[in-house]
């Protein structure tokens, strides 16, 4: 096996409440993460799931261990624009286009304009939202909308992606058909992700492997292997493969 | 289409018929007024008429005044709410004490301009600048603060610093904030400059005409001057709605 | 969005109430709606009259409030209310729609209401003669009108631009070109801090202010209008000429008591001072008392003899109306007569 991409060494997470009471977020998280790998890090809310990701973002300070990534701090690592991030909802800039969105951390980065033109137009056609790009936000479903975020997360070409949740809003029907788009956008960018979620069979269906985490406080209670074949279609869901996988991460969290 | 022209037509109709009350003396009679107290609209307009050049320069000493104080007290006040979003710390102070300043009627900030300023356009212009600042200070601390969850983390993740925020999403999310405390400005700032001109040491502008003609007997005069001022009202808000229908398509309220 | 449009469209209705305002001063209340026209002094019941003054409580008004705290007026069977003027209280206004019963006003105003069409007449002349002076700094070298030329000179405007317009005119400068007018507040800031050249001053209060501020007689230049033959008549009282009709007795009965109140007035204006400090504290008793003292000197001029107060000379009316109309407060010649002023109350409340 290879040095992993993330290494997470003994991340624990205290938060300080007003009355002086600590509240225990994160305790004795370990964790590697290999190059090109998807994970989802699943749980109930309150596990710290959410933390953990926005602590390897560099969006939150571990109150003790550390997070490495190829060997540099979190915060080198985004200074450098060297991940993409995802959220819940899409955070669209209601005052730009679609094409002007998905170039604002462009931008920033300072990438040279016709580069950038040209990253928009790949990436609305990977998260197929070719005929869009003039449209304003408003005039997007939110499933659209969420589609702009990815796609703006991928244009600064990052070297792992962030997801925190980004399907959590959206209805059934859609979230399904995002799941699997998400994987055929994967393939082709072989992008080392880590999704957050606390739906079993979203994870069970994109990941490579499954972190449980569970609360009080929170804590990485089980990994689960997901051994299912790719290119993966909706239509394994309906497998007796998919629904064991399903269940055992259940019971793993029954077990608790 | 069919929807918008009767939207328009029942103001207007409605407007038609208040006119015709007032000209027929239905109010003189249900508020036993004599028309030497309140003139009927047609002598308001053959006096208008008469008197156009004058009350036009009147209005345009008044508008102008207006317009600077807004243009002033509307810049100052973004910066404080700018300075306020910058530096939290000391900021906020600030904004307390511009909201406090918002409290202040009108009617006692004018003396207090004229013992500071010595003409009345510099007195007129003191006034509305203060009343702008607070209402744009206010709102446009709204606008630069009120930011849609998780949009600072986004900039954050991309290493973006406080002024590429500041440019790239405060600013611009403020818009529609700024916005309507343009509109609310616009009234507010002829208020401001007529109520001024009651007391300024000047004897031109809307608000003298007023004062002066109805302290005189000229009532068809001073309504002149009335309708004069509601125009300009009127005018100048339907400039900000388009201007605005045109900065802020994207926002909700243009839909 | 919706909430601020709402928000524009009530402040620009404001703005016309506002400006509306401005015509209709007054409230609903209309005392002495039920005052009777018995000739007698009804015995224990009251008459209730209101009297509208044209400013705030000060000695100008000397006269009726020494004849209010001698009981003058309820010997005539009088209950007097004193309603206090203001910068936004016109009297013809308050008095035509009845919330006052009588007025104090200037005499050229008065006519310009007349000459709309008010139904208000003048029953009364308590100031004999103008109060109104021109002030500027000695070392400003207004020695003559004439030397207006090219100055700044502010006056309260509102219908008291007048005497000024005329005493210009009299002197060939033209007020458009020749001056520059502007707004004068009611303290004499503006002349104080040399922001005009010349300010309006009346004899009993402004000019008092000044000296107050510890300028002298010697440091100031006072062009007087009565000297400059451009003078019009000030403080005289009007009512209205429906309410007169039915009151004829009542308002002889508020004049006698109001001239005998003048009367003592003038012939101790320290005590009357007094007497009007003790129902205002708004200036000091000093003040109040310089004002006394030069009021007395407009309603009982010298050589005046002081059983005529109240008396309405024509001549001065007539010279009032002449300038009015000549310098443009009058857009067409007062109409002088029986209907627009008259001095039959007079000459009954002084008969003996």
């Amino acid at each position: 096996m290879n040095t992993p991409e993330i290494q997470i060494k003994n991340v624990g997470m205290v938060y300080q409440v007003n009355n002086g009471e600590e509240i225990v977020a994160l305790t004795d998280i370990n964790l590697d993460i290999q190059e090109g790998e998807f994970i989802s890090l699943l749980g109930p809310s309150g596990c710290g799931k959410t933390t953990l990701l926005r602590i390897i973002a560099d969006l939150l300070q571990p109150t003790s261990g550390s997070v490495s990534i190829r060997g540099q701090s979190p915060k080198e690592i985004r200074m450098q624009h060297k991940y993409g991030i995802v959220f819940q909802s899409p955070v669209l800039y209601d005052w730009r286009t679609v094409r002007r969105n998905v170039c604002m951390p462009m931008e920033i980065m300072g990438i040279p304009k016709k580069e950038r033109t040209a990253r928009i137009t790949r990436m609305l056609e990977l998260v197929g939202l070719r005929d869009f790009g003039n449209k304003y936000p408003f005039e997007l479903s939110g499933g659209m909308q969420q589609r702009v975020g990815i796609a703006r997360a991928l244009a600064l070409d990052p070297e792992f992606l962030l997801m925190d949740e980004p399907f959590s809003a959206l209805d059934e029907f859609t979230r399904e058909k995002l799941n699997e788009d998400l994987l055929s956008i994967w393939s082709k960018t072989k992008k080392t992700v880590i999704f957050v979620t606390h739906n079993i069979p979203e994870s069970v269906f994109l990941s490579d492997r499954v972190v449980v985490l569970s609360p009080h406080p929170g804590r990485i209670s089980a990994i689960v292997d997901i051994d299912l074949p790719r290119p993966r279609q909706n239509s394994i869901r309906e497998t007796s493969e998919f629904y064991e996988h399903v269940t055992k991460i259940r019971r793993s969290f029954e077990g608790v | 289409m069919k929807n918008k022209v009767i939207n328009l037509l029942w103001p207007l109709a409605f407007g038609v018929a208040i006119i015709l009350l007032w000209q027929f003396g239905i109010f003189h009679k249900l508020l036993d007024l004599k028309p030497f107290q309140l003139p009927v609209p047609s002598e308001i307009a053959s006096t208008l008429a008469a008197n156009l050049p004058k009350t036009l320069h009147d209005c345009g000493v008044t508008i102008s005044g207006a317009l600077i104080g807004l243009i002033i007290g509307s810049f100052m006040g973004f910066m404080i709410a700018a300075m306020a979003t910058f530096f939290p710390k000391w900021g906020y102070g600030g904004m307390i004490v511009v909201t406090a300043l918002n409290a202040v009627p009108i009617v006692a900030l004018s003396p207090i301009m004229n013992l500071w300023f010595s003409t009345g356009m510099a007195q007129k212009i003191g006034v509305v600048t203060v009343v702008c600042m607070a209402a744009m200070a206010i709102n446009a601390y709204s606008g630069l603060n009120n930011l849609k969850p998780h949009s600072i983390d986004l900039m954050y993740s991309v290493a973006a610093n406080k002024w590429t925020i500041f440019k790239k999403l405060r600013v611009p999310n403020s818009l529609p904030y700024i916005f309507t405390a343009s509109k609310i400005n616009i009234a507010s700032s002829i208020i401001a400059a007529i109520i001024s001109e009651y007391f300024a040491s000047s004897t031109s502008g809307l608000g003298f005409g007023i004062k002066d003609n109805l302290r005189k007997a000229e009532m068809a005069m001073g309504w002149s001057y009335i309708v004069v001022a509601s125009l300009a009202g009127v005018i100048l808000y339907c400039i900000i709605l388009l201007v605005e229908r045109d900065a802020i398509k994207w926002h909700a309220s243009q839909k | 969005m919706k909430k601020s449009k709402l928000t524009s469209l009530v402040a620009v209705i404001m703005l016309i109430l506002l400006a509306a305002t401005g015509c209709s001063s007054g409230n609903s209340a209309t005392p002495g709606a039920g005052t009777s026209d018995t000739s007698k002094p009804a015995s224990g019941k009251l008459d209730k009259v209101t009297l509208q003054l044209k400013w705030l409580p000060q000695s100008q008004f000397m006269g009726y409030y020494v004849a209010q705290a001698k009981g003058y007026y309820k010997d005539q069977g009088i209950d007097l209310e004193i309603v206090p003027g203001g910068s936004d209280i016109i009297p013809e206004q308050q008095v035509y729609n009845g919330v006052a019963n009588i007025g104090v006003t200037w005499v050229s105003s008065l006519m310009k209401y007349q000459s709309k069409g008010w139904g208000l007449v003048q029953v009364g002349q308590i100031f004999q003669k103008s109060a109104m002076l021109l002030v500027s700094k000695a070392a400003t070298g207004i020695n003559s009108p004439a030397d207006l030329k090219g100055k700044k000179v502010s006056s309260w405007f509102g219908g008291n631009e007048y005497e000024i317009y005329a005493l210009l005119a009299a002197n060939g400068l033209n007020k458009d070109t020749d001056v520059k007018l502007v707004q004068q507040d009611y303290t004499m800031n503006q002349l104080l801090k040399n922001e005009v050249d010349a300010a309006s001053a009346m004899t009993y209060n402004e000019y008092g202010l000044l000296l107050e501020s510890g300028l002298k007689d010697s440091d100031l230049h006072v062009i007087n209008m009565n000297d400059a033959g451009v003078a019009m008549l000030e403080d005289c009282l009007f009512v209205n000429s429906d309410w007169i009709a039915k009151n004829q007795d009542l308002y002889v009965r508020f004049l006698k008591a109001s001239i005998k109140g003048w009367a003592d007035a003038c012939a101790d204006p320290e005590a009357a001072g007094k007497v009007v400090y003790n129902v205002d504290q708004s200036v000091s008793l000093a003040h109040q008392v310089y004002m006394a003292k030069e009021v007395a000197k407009l309603v009982v001029p010298k050589g005046f003899d002081p059983a005529k107060i109240g008396y309405i000379d024509m001549a001065a009316i007539k010279q009032t109306g002449d300038l009015a109309y000549k310098y443009g407060l009058l857009t067409k010649p007062a109409v002088i007569s029986e209907n627009t002023v008259t001095s039959k109350y007079w000459t009954e409340a002084t008969a003996k």
